[in-house]
């Protein structure tokens, strides 16, 4: 149970958008974006998609790590 | 008669302390909605005095945010967007959920168990990583900029979220009761209608008060696909029109706050006793 807390809480903050973008936007000078808010801010604000979306999709493959770590570590328990 | 009287104390003693260690979480709980109650009835004079405690009104409350609030911004149709699209997306994620949630939990077919694992890892993809794509999608549908918008993409991660939950509910419906209905020539359809889910109602209430839930705090999507005022959710109006710029609209953003939580309240409220009723439900064997 504990296994799939911590695999919910990483994959939230990693992918959290909502405090950033309320408290900060991202700034001062770009100092507290994670990945979810400057892909906001340069796929559609800037207009540029392709970078947005390259920016989103490197919390991919992180996320799927984490995923099959914490799946395979419940299964064996 | 003394010993009787002694374990009576221990046990309240004993209550007691449980309680007590409840205090800092009910406080941690609480004390954010209290401090946006307050400060929304602030003058605002006092608001931005460094000097005034901040936990209390001093020079007396008034409701002026409030009015800015319904005179100055749109905030009743935001409450109304956000209510429609709440409940519509809501309902139809849980009619996929059921139907799917079952089908999962009793019926046998080749990759059931991999169909259920599949189920679990889309929920874990975040919307922040879907909201490009997604964006495309709805202008390729013709929606961007209406509340269509966020019908059809709430389902997306509310769909997989009651499967999953309901999944587990159903499993815990004792089989041989709709063995009986099968028997007596109940087709699966009718002992899903018939038997399952009145017996399920705590799980499906559950999975409707957090579908719901999910649906009313939703700010990415609402953000992205949603950019005229008179269209926008709840949480994305009070926090993208009172915010201009630099410029907090601290007295109107609580206000908004306050009152965008109170639906939420009111449907927990209302529904305690079936929720309630669904946890501990089935913990004694009559």
């Amino acid at each position: 149970m504990l296994a799939v807390v911590v695999l919910f809480s990483t994959i939230f903050t990693f992918s959290d958008f909502n405090i950033v973008q309320v408290l900060t936007r991202g700034g001062p000078v770009n100092t507290t974006h994670l990945f979810a808010t400057l892909a906001y801010q340069i796929g559609l604000q800037g207009g540029n998609l392709g970078q947005g979306a390259a920016i989103s999709l490197f919390l991919f493959p992180m996320l799927a790590l984490v995923v099959f770590l914490q799946l395979r570590y419940i299964r064996k328990e | 008669m003394g010993r009787a009287a002694s374990q009576r104390r221990a046990a309240w003693w004993r209550a007691a302390r449980t309680y007590a260690n409840l205090v800092p979480f009910i406080f941690f709980a609480l004390f954010p909605f209290y401090f946006m109650f307050v400060t929304s009835f602030k003058r605002n004079a006092e608001l931005y005095n460094l000097k005034a405690v901040p936990f209390w009104i001093q020079t007396g409350a008034i409701s002026d945010h409030y009015t800015f609030l319904f005179q100055k911004t749109e905030f009743l149709t935001w409450m109304k967007n956000s209510l429609t699209i709440s409940v519509l997306a809501m309902t139809v994620s849980l009619a996929i959920a059921i139907l799917a949630g079952y089908s999962l939990a009793r019926l046998r077919y080749r990759g059931v168990a991999s169909f259920g694992t599949a189920v679990f890892i889309t929920y874990l993809v975040p919307p922040t990583l879907l909201f490009l794509p997604l964006s495309q999608v709805i202008n390729w549908l013709g929606l961007s900029d209406s509340i269509w918008a966020l019908v059809v993409t709430y389902p997306t991660f509310l769909v997989p979220f009651s499967t999953w939950l309901l999944m587990g509910y159903f499993r815990t419906v004792p089989r041989e009761v709709e063995e009986c209905a099968l028997v007596d020539g109940a087709s699966r359809m009718q002992t899903l209608t018939r038997i399952v889910l009145p017996m399920a109602v705590p799980g499906v209430v559950c999975a409707a008060l957090f579908g719901f839930t999910l649906c009313w705090n939703e700010y990415i999507y609402a953000l992205t696909f949603v950019s005229q005022s008179g269209n926008k959710t709840a949480v994305v109006g009070v926090t993208a029109d009172l915010i201009r710029g630099d410029i907090y609209y601290w007295g109107s953003l609580m206000a908004g706050a306050v009152l965008a939580s109170v639906p939420i309240v009111v449907i927990y409220v209302w529904f305690l006793d079936y929720y309630v009723s669904g946890l501990t439900a089935g913990a004694v064997k009559g």
